[in-house]
């Protein structure tokens, strides 16, 4: 660089400035890859700075380019990967690895941390299932621990909202005997909603037709269960995204914190 | 481009006719049959084998390479580490001696790696159009993404001006090693009549001349010790049921 131009640069460095936020950043991409009116609709808190993940019905982009083509919104080689133990699609762990050896080597180039975030905005008729090995292949093989995940939501004059989720351990959770826990769980199957625990007043067949009658039940176990915050929902094959944003939206309010599993059980 | 790329074995092959009729035997060394550019990359890479940062002369990281990297970067970089991390990499760019440092730094992260992986030059891209391209690439990006509204495009101008300077006549030398780091570019530039070397990465995005790994070797690079995360662990709450689940038993 030529001495005059340095002051210049120097200059350029004080002046740059951000956008109006990373939620600005990760809704240009959205818009252009499947839209933000197609995101499933919701509440939640503000997007943070992360990976973000685009589930539309032919592609699956990874920040703003296209890592994987998807066919109705589903992986259409699903062999599943050795390396990833939740069984998730080779193509997709493999896929995801590779985007955290850029970070990592990005990181290590330029002394910036890996992002601890990953947020997944899929349009809404994506099957909830694809878009669960997409969380379980980011999770899994990010070095050191799992990120933080959240799915991207669309709030009416909020912009884009972002909706945390746990995951189950790939291997399913196996509690010692006398942690107390609940262990609320909600599996969807054959369109019902399936609930199981630790509570004795639940049974073996306690499950709800609708989101009313589901409501009603996590009220009554809310009650005798003040103290405890996690339910873990399996949305199974069937729901879509924008049907497990509803679903949580019905549960949150009782239950606050989200795991979700694809599978994964828990053993008392 | 000086000529001289292969007149190594011509003048083998002559002298081995001139001394045909002698009777004692001539043996010539001869230069290896590659470019000057790969032959400089190769040498780096040598050296770094076995003197790590000693390699990098004074003077020898380049705010040319350094720009080209910062303009790969922003074109196909995470926009996580672009939004938050900008105003620090053009600040690193404006000083000599922090790009030189980067380059030691850098060059000492993979010695260990490099020594014994047995790398070598298997093809080399004209820097020049990679630099065009990579500045056109990050100025689109940065706009479709809303990334850094103001003094950007300035600064686009500015990184490619550096690297137009000093790389229109170098080099982005491709090697291949059997092991860990399997990747590494190796930037030259030409000047008074030689290459030389002013930087290297284990990463070039496919559209600027890289390569993707295969799955296999990208499990193995993430062990790798030249990325630190071997070992690396991340805070836990005491009471926590596990990585995947970081809060109380009791609230499950």
């Amino acid at each position: 660089m030529r001495a005059w131009l340095v002051p210049v640069f120097a200059m350029l460095v004080q002046g740059t400035e951000p956008s109006a936020g990373f939620s600005t950043t990760v809704a240009s991409h959205v818009e252009r890859s499947v839209g933000v009116g197609n995101l499933p609709g919701g509440q939640g808190s503000e997007v943070v700075p992360g990976v973000f993940i685009t589930l539309g019905l032919d592609h699956l982009d990874v920040f703003d380019h296209e890592a994987l083509p998807l066919s109705q919104g589903r992986v259409a080689d699903a062999t599943p990967s050795p390396a990833c133990r939740s069984g998730c699609a080779r193509v997709l762990f493999e896929t995801m690895e590779w985007e955290w050896l850029r970070l990592a080597v990005e990181g290590a180039t330029l002394g910036v941390d890996i992002p601890v975030a990953v947020h997944f905005a899929a349009h809404r008729d994506v099957p909830a299932a694809t878009l669960l090995q997409a969380a379980y292949a980011a999770a899994e093989s990010r070095p050191v621990t799992p990120p933080n995940l959240s799915i991207v939501t669309s709030s009416a004059g909020r912009g884009l909202r972002s909706q945390a989720f746990f995951l189950l351990p790939p291997e399913g959770l196996l509690l010692q005997q006398g942690s107390a826990a609940l262990a609320l769980t909600i599996q969807v199957t054959d369109g019902k909603l399936r609930l199981s625990g630790s509570d004795s007043n639940l049974g073996p067949h306690a499950q709800a037709s609708n989101l009313g009658q589901l409501r009603a039940l996590l009220v009554a176990l809310k009650k005798r269960h003040a103290g405890k915050d996690t339910v873990v929902i399996d949305p199974g094959d069937a729901m879509t995204t924008g049907e497990l944003i509803e679903l949580i939206a019905q549960v949150k309010p009782h239950f606050s914190r989200i795991v979700l599993s694809r599978g994964q059980t828990i053993r008392l | 481009m000086p000529a001289g790329r292969h007149s190594g074995p011509l003048v083998a092959a002559v002298l081995a006719v001139a001394l045909g009729g002698c009777r004692a035997k001539v043996e010539v060394a001869t230069l290896p049959d590659e470019s000057p550019s790969l032959r400089a990359a190769n040498s780096f890479v040598h050296c770094i084998e076995g003197a790590n940062s000693a390699c990098v002369e004074p003077g020898q990281a380049s705010r040319g390479w350094h720009g080209f990297a910062l303009l790969a970067w922003l074109s196909h970089g995470s926009p996580v580490a672009i939004a938050s991390s900008l105003p620090h990499q053009l600040a690193i760019h404006a000083e000599p001696r922090l790009i030189e440092r980067r380059m030691v730094d850098e060059v000492e992260r993979y010695a260990i790696a490099l020594r014994g992986a047995g790398c070598s030059g298997v093809e080399e891209h004209s820097l020049g159009p990679l630099v065009e391209r990579a500045a056109t690439s990050a100025a689109e990006r940065l706009d479709g993404l809303a990334l850094w509204v103001r003094g950007a495009s300035d600064a686009i101008g500015m990184l490619r001006e550096d690297a137009r300077a000093e790389l229109a006549q170098g080099t982005l030398v491709a090697m291949r090693c059997p092991t860990d780091p399997y990747l590494l570019y190796v930037g030259t530039r030409y000047s008074e009549g030689r290459y030389s070397v002013v930087g290297m990465s284990t990463l070039v995005p496919a559209a600027l001349g890289g390569e993707r790994l295969d799955p296999e070797r990208v499990a193995v690079r993430l062990e790798s010790r030249a990325l630190g995360l071997q070992g690396a662990s991340s805070p836990l709450p005491d009471d926590a049921i596990g990585p995947w689940l970081p809060f109380p038993v009791e609230e499950f």
